[in-house]
């Protein structure tokens, strides 16, 4: 599986979690870590849809936690 | 702290990184018709993060994936090598949609039929009319800031969400009397929360005027977009499909949509009939609400639209307000004899989870209340600066 598809995977796992609050939180933060981390794995046409999905993550959490 | 990477050091006014991020803003602006809601303050995005919109109005922008390697394609003279090209055009599409983001206003999301700021439905059409946008003028925007040609334009960042919404704008402009073009600026221009109320609003306006009483309206903006909101957001299955191919998701986002238009013209035609016929037989006197009999309809329609997304291979929507057991227990007892459908229902029970009526204490369970077809994210939403 490539680092695109891998991140579609956790952003989906994220977006369809049912925690709440501080465990979802958690569970988005540890979703940006992991999306971050396939960035340089990702083709470099791909490269910036995975950053803009993890900027999607990184708003849900700048909005959860206010 | 809450866990995302610090915002880096504010990137000032007169440096070159400023003045370009700027420019797309309001090239941005000025393409979309819209002020943008960016406060004028920039900061450097730490991490693998293209950039946000800060509570205050601020923006971060990542120095490193995005102003860096946009630089050489806006460097008057360069020779651009391929790789550069390349870069500073994905540079360029992550910069517009930013900037795109921060033209969008949320709105109260706590109001009678307001979409939930981080909902599936509000997620699926705020990046569909980003990623329309973003390719309809990332390409001119680029060429109005630089005499390179550099490759911004590329497959839908949400194909599903973004072919979707773009057949709907063509199925709804005949009820709303609006251009596609039309409808999409008029979304574009409210508040992220009340999109699927202001489609409700020009509908009734134009289909029905005068003769439904205001006190009918709320009832009136959930039947009529309940189709919406659930051909949208059950297409988040279909969008983050990691074992579906991208062509196919434009192929589904368009056919359900398709079905999506049928059951809200179906809906309307029926809602219609209602208050004429009333109004024939007793002239200049209120009407009643929908009958009962008629609202059984709707679900009906809504159960019928479910089983052609199953028989499609899609068992996306959630269940029918009122009969979500008899889904739940269909499910259990399906086989999954392979890996596709295995994720199919792995996602589904990830949606019967967070909306079967134990979840809620205001779910809507009932066949006579609303139907919650919206996943609210946080128990404790605020308003916020906030674009997915």
């Amino acid at each position: 599986m490539d680092a695109y598809q891998e991140a579609q995977r956790l952003y989906a796992e994220a977006m369809l979690s049912t925690a709440t609050g501080q465990e979802r939180i958690a569970v988005l933060q540890q979703t940006l870590q992991r999306i971050g981390d396939l960035v340089p794995q990702a083709a470099p046409d791909e490269r910036p849809a995975v950053l803009l999905m993890n900027s999607s993550i990184a708003q849900l959490i700048a909005g959860e936690s206010r | 702290m809450n866990g995302m990477p610090e915002r880096g050091e504010e990137i000032l006014p007169g440096t070159w990184e400023y003045q370009w991020f700027a420019s797309v803003v309001t090239k941005t602006e000025e393409f979309a018709g819209r002020p943008s809601h960016w406060n004028g303050r920039l900061y450097d995005q730490p991490g693998a993060i293209a950039g946000v919109i800060e509570a205050d109005g601020s923006m971060t922008i990542s120095r490193e994936h995005v102003l860096d390697p946009a630089r050489p394609g806006y460097t008057e003279g360069h020779s651009l090598t391929h790789d550069e090209r390349y870069a500073a055009g994905g540079a360029t599409r992550m910069a517009v949609f930013r900037a795109r983001a921060s033209l969008s206003a949320l709105g109260d999301d706590t109001g009678p039929g307001a979409s939930p700021i981080g909902s599936l439905e509000d997620i699926a059409l705020e990046s569909a009319l980003a990623d329309r946008f973003t390719s309809t003028y990332g390409g001119r925007i680029a060429e109005s800031l630089t005499e390179q040609d550099l490759p911004v334009d590329s497959f839908p960042a949400f194909p599903a969400y973004t072919t979707a919404t773009d057949r709907l704008m063509s199925s709804l402009s005949r009820p709303t009397d609006l251009g596609p073009g039309e409808l999409r600026d008029l979304l574009e221009s409210t508040d992220r929360s009340q999109r699927f109320n202001v489609i409700a609003d020009r509908v009734i306006e134009t289909q029905l005027g005068d003769r439904v009483p205001e006190s009918h309206r709320d009832q009136l903006r959930q039947d009529l977009t309940g189709s919406l909101r659930r051909g949208l957001s059950g297409l988040t299955m279909t969008e983050w499909s990691q074992l579906t191919h991208q062509g196919s998701k434009l192929n589904w986002g368009h056919d359900a949509a398709e079905l999506t238009a049928i059951e809200f013209d179906l809906n309307l035609e029926d809602i219609k009939a209602h208050y004429d016929s009333w109004n024939t037989k007793h002239p200049g006197v209120e009407p009643p609400e929908l009958p009962d009999s008629l609202r059984e309809t709707f679900l009906d329609r809504e159960e019928g639209m479910r089983q052609v997304w199953a028989e499609r291979g899609w068992p996306a929507q959630q269940p029918v307000a009122g009969r979500e057991q008899e889904n739940y227990d269909g499910l259990r007892t399906q086989i999954y004899p392979n890996e596709r459908e295995q994720e199919i229902a792995k996602l589904q029970q990830f949606l019967w989870s967070h909306t079967a009526p134990s979840q809620h204490t205001d779910s809507a369970a009932g066949a006579g209340e609303r139907p919650n077809n919206v996943r609210e994210i946080g128990s404790t939403r605020k308003g916020q600066r906030g674009v997915e």
